[in-house]
Order: C-alpha cells, then sequence, then structure tokens
C-alpha cells in the first residue's frame, strides 16, 4: 500500500495573551481535558516532556477501548513563540500514522493568533487523515474555549 | 521565530528492481556511498551511524571547512515505518553548530517499473530562520539522489 498524505492549516485567535495560550498548550492536565475531540473520547497523558529534543506518551481513543498509542517528539521549542514536533499514532505495535506539527504564537490585538500546520502521512489509508485532520480541528476550537474560559 | 513551512517531491527512474534500491536506504555500507561519500571535498564526515528499524535512527555529524555555511552540520533520523522493498517514512532534524534549524517528515516510495524502480521522495519541511529553506533542502536532496542513481547506472 501507498502513503496517503494531507496538508492542512488551522488559525485561531484566543482571546488570552500568548504567555497563557503557550502555558496552557503544554500543561499536561490541561490537554487532558482540551484534546479530545469529543465526551466519549479520552486522552490520557502518560508521559510529557515539552523541550528540544523531549518526548511524550499519550493513550487515546473511546472511553471504553482507548487502544491508540501516541508518540510526540519535541524537535523545537521556541518559549512562548513556536513549537515543531512529530506525533506517531500506532495501534498495538502496528504504526498507523505519523504528523508533523508546526505552531506559532503570535501577539494580535485581540490576544493571540495561533496557527497550526499540519502534514499527515497515513500508513493504512485515508481513514487516519480525516481522523487527524477532524481531530485536531476540534480540539483546537475546545482549548480556545479552554483558555478563554480561564481568562 | 516564525516557522517556515515547505514541501518538495523528487522522482527518479532506475535501473534497477526496488528490492536493490531499497537496499541502498537500508544497509549502512550501501547508503554511505551515496548519502555521506559524494559530499565534495570541503565537507569531513565526522560521525555517521545508520540503525535501520521501526524506531530505530541515523544520526551523521559533517563539517563544512568553507563558505557562508561553514561549520558543524548534524542530522538525527528516527524511523517511523518500514515496508521491506516498498516504502519508508521517517522524520530528521538538521542542527547547524548546535542549533536544530530545521525538521522534516519524509516518505520514500519504491514501486516496480518496466525500467526497474520508480523512487518518488517528499518531504515536508519546517524551518527555523535562519535555516537553508525548502529550495536550498531540494537542492541538496537533488544531489544525493543523484548520487544513488549514479550508484546504479
Amino acid at each position: 500500500m501507498s502513503f496517503q498524505s494531507d496538508h492542512f492549516t488551522l488559525e485561531r485567535t484566543i482571546v488570552a495573551s500568548p504567555a497563557s495560550v503557550w502555558t496552557a498548550f503544554f500543561d499536561a492536565e490541561a490537554r487532558s481535558i482540551w484534546s479530545p475531540p469529543s465526551p466519549d473520547e479520552v486522552f490520557e497523558v502518560l508521559e510529557h516532556d515539552p523541550r528540544d529534543g523531549g518526548t511524550g506518551l499519550h493513550r487515546c481513543g473511546p472511553i471504553s477501548d482507548p487502544t491508540f498509542m501516541v508518540e510526540t517528539r519535541y524537535h523545537k521549542v521556541d518559549d512562548r513563540r513556536a513549537v515543531s514536533f512529530t506525533e506517531l499514532v500506532r495501534k498495538g505495535e502496528t504504526p498507523l500514522a505519523v504528523a508533523q506539527i508546526g505552531v506559532n504564537f503570535a501577539s494580535s490585538e485581540a490576544g493571540t493568533r495561533l496557527t497550526l500546520d499540519v502534514f499527515t502521512t497515513s500508513f493504512v489509508g485515508d481513514g487516519m487523515l480525516a481522523g487527524t485532520r477532524g481531530g485536531w480541528a476540534t480540539s483546537i476550537e475546545n482549548f480556545a474555549h479552554y483558555v478563554e474560559d480561564r481568562t | 521565530m516564525t516557522i517556515e513551512y515547505g514541501d518538495f517531491t523528487l522522482t527518479r527512474t532506475i535501473g534497477a528492481s526496488p528490492a536493490s534500491v531499497f537496499r541502498a536506504f537500508a544497509e549502512e555500507d550501501l547508503k554511505r556511498q551515496w548519502f555521506v561519500n559524494s559530499d565534495g571535498p570541503d565537507w569531513a564526515t565526522k560521525s555517521y551511524t545508520l540503525d535501520f528499524r521501526v524506531g530505530g535512527t541515523e544520526r551523521g555529524a559533517f563539517r563544512l571547512e568553507v563558505g557562508p555555511g561553514a561549520g558543524m552540520h548534524e542530522n538525527a533520523t528516527t524511523y517511523f515505518d518500514i515496508v521491506e522493498g516498498q516504502r519508508i517514512a521517517y522524520a530528521y532534524s538538521m542542527a547547524w553548530d548546535g542549533r536544530v534549524h530545521s525538521t522534516s517528515l519524509v516518505t520514500v516510495q519504491f514501486d516496480a517499473v518496466e525500467a526497474g524502480c520508480r523512487l518518488t521522495y517528499t518531504e515536508h519541511g519546517a524551518f527555523f530562520p535562519p535555516s537553508d529553506g525548502a529550495d536550498m533542502r531540494k537542492g541538496g536532496v537533488t544531489a544525493q539522489l543523484d548520487a544513488l542513481a549514479a550508484q546504479f547506472s
């Protein structure tokens, strides 16, 4: 089977300072709240080390069967301004997809302009591409509300 | 710092089987020939290792002695997906004098064609200025794939 890839950009203005947005984005407890795209899903942070060369490990999926493991590798963390990382999704020992994600945190008149660039390659067909695109779109909306509700 | 992005795809038709071309990515001695040893005379290879397996890594350190890019350049690769003789997916970062200035997600596909192997290389790069950028990176990979093709000619 050939690779299948998808590339998309999400932009969202958040009414909070870049410092607040940055802190919330990297807070493990916060991410477990804003990351699940629906109330029926869970995102459990098992390891979390967001620094240059650091790694993370998350378990996610339906609450009844959260079998997806997400291995994060942080390549570049530029304090309060930008981060670049990869996320490998696997089920058991089978790799399903990998995404390279870049996030810019820019100061704007309203607060923070968040720009998320996601390039995904699926190893198992286009279902993972749609899931990644839809998941991030919902998660970033959740994230914006999470931050604004606490500002 | 604002991250800049760039994509490119390169293809080569090589007169060898997909399995043979795949081996040139998988076996350290074969990969050295086109990935390391094809560098120009101003480049000095300080170290190079390849652990070609899912979860494995490739590490290289190369010193450019002259020119505006003079200094130590290091690549760090992690392999995510390998299907023998068919495809490879990996991410790599590049550092210049210890500063990571880019990360890329790469896929390499090996397809059988009448003339041998159709290789398709796709890279999505994130560049952290100052960096070489997508155009220069494409030039560098083009030279590497030319060296790879020459290895089979």
